[in-house]
């Protein structure tokens, strides 16, 4: 019986986003139905029989629900442009605990270099600083991805939480990768002389062997926490669904139409003004001379292209 | 057999809702269930209807949300109502016994 309110429902909801908020609302429905269907049943009416009649009366509910969600958009697009959505608090205190912890990591590093950098010398120092401040770093970048994430703001309603996690979990990966390269990187760069050379680029510097090395070393360590965020990554992005609150996709549709507008008004312009000139050089010179302008109509119509492009 | 005016029940969704909350929290289906039994099912409410108004109270602040630990079945979702609400259900309340006041006054003119 709840696979099947469950595959109704999510045949009911396919076209609208899955954020959050629909996934507790299509629970609470579910619960509901249930309930519902088991009194049905209860004054004996078959399951069948019941699931259906519940079912129908929610697919009539939809009709309505869309209608509701209209009028409850408009007090949105009201709302939206004049207040910003409030931070809940479990948002507050996550950011508050990322930026400490942050800062947490960023002065124990701080502290070991500053304490440690003449006495034990660079290689000790960064995988010191590192080992020590990475629990707090890595945990975060992740926790503020997490949270930024999970957010509404004006103009996106928040990412589920699961999605939200694998995010995290990635930037969290390729943090711990980046680190761990560093510990290769920064006493390579540091004995080389980059730091120097990168500040004094005349200085003698070559790219011997040594610095190879470690740039494969940097890379082998880093590769196995890269590589799987970097999938991770490439998966969310290309199955990315729009949060973009309905408000803004209006403003953006009828911005682009403007823009569609202006488009073809110039377009038209370009190549009357081409033809104009073709026929004065025409007049002054010859046809073949004339045919010379065209590559500049063609080279307008490509700027103005790729101008809209960028909007 | 008296007739019951849908439309203006529905006006007070709203307070109704909010009186079966003022009674103790309560969860979508049990709220529907309340309301039919109180009336001998004269009114039914919609589930849409629930959905939304629910929805609209907890954007206002008048309610609150907060999901139970049923083991089996799925969890419930709980709607409470928050002092404001209370005051809000109080100050309707008493709007529509002064507009229904009104009304008889006009209706015995």
């Amino acid at each position: 019986m709840r696979n099947q309110i469950e595959q109704a429902l999510s045949n009911i909801f396919n076209e609208y986003e899955e954020t959050q908020e629909l996934k507790e609302f299509k629970e609470e429905i579910t619960v509901n139905l249930i309930e519902r269907i088991k009194d049905k049943i209860k004054t004996g009416i078959e399951e069948q029989e019941a699931i259906q009649q519940a079912l129908s009366q929610l697919g009539d509910i939809t009709e309505a629900a869309d209608l509701t969600s209209r009028q409850t958009r408009k007090e949105l697009i009201f709302k939206s442009c004049v207040t910003k959505p409030k931070i809940n608090k479990f948002h507050a205190v996550g950011y508050t605990f990322a930026g400490l912890s942050f800062i947490l990591g960023l002065i124990i590093a701080g502290y070991i270099f500053s304490q440690y950098i003449f006495s034990q010398g660079i290689q000790f120092c960064t995988n010191t600083s590192i080992l020590c401040s990475f629990p707090f770093l890595v945990i975060s970048i992740g926790a503020f991805v997490y949270l930024g994430l999970t957010q509404e703001t004006t103009s996106h309603y928040p990412m589920s939480k699961k999605r939200s996690f694998l995010y995290a979990i990635s930037a969290s990966l390729f943090m711990l990768g980046l680190l761990l390269a560093s510990s290769f990187m920064l006493p390579s760069l540091w004995h080389r002389g980059t730091i120097k050379t990168f500040f004094f680029p005349y200085a003698n510097f070559t790219f011997n062997r040594i610095f190879t090395v470690d740039i494969v070393r940097a890379l082998g360590i880093s590769i196995p926490f890269m590589l799987p965020a970097l999938g991770i990554f490439t998966f969310l992005i290309l199955t990315e669904k729009s949060r973009i609150k309905p408000w803004l996709q209006k403003a953006i549709e009828k911005q682009c139409h403007i823009y569609d507008e202006k488009f073809e008004l110039l377009c038209g312009a370009i190549w009357m003004c081409v033809i104009g000139f073709a026929g004065i050089i025409w007049l002054l010179c010859s046809w073949a001379w004339a045919l010379t302008i065209i590559p500049f109509g063609v080279t307008a119509q490509l700027l103005l292209l790729y101008f809209f492009a960028e909007k | 057999m008296r007739k019951m005016s849908s439309d203006l029940l529905r006006g007070h969704t709203d307070t109704i809702l909010l009186s079966v909350l003022a009674k103790g929290d309560n969860y979508g289906y049990a709220i529907c269930k309340a309301i039919g039994a109180t009336t001998q099912d004269l009114f039914e409410l919609k589930e849409v209807t629930l959905y939304s108004s629910l929805k609209r109270l907890q954007q206002f602040g008048y309610v609150s949300s907060y999901w139970g630990d049923e083991s089996s079945g799925g969890r419930r979702k709980y709607y409470k109502v928050t002092e404001l609400g209370l005051k809000v259900r109080e100050t309707n309340i008493a709007d529509w016994q002064f507009t229904n006041q009104i009304l008889l006054n006009l209706f015995s003119i």
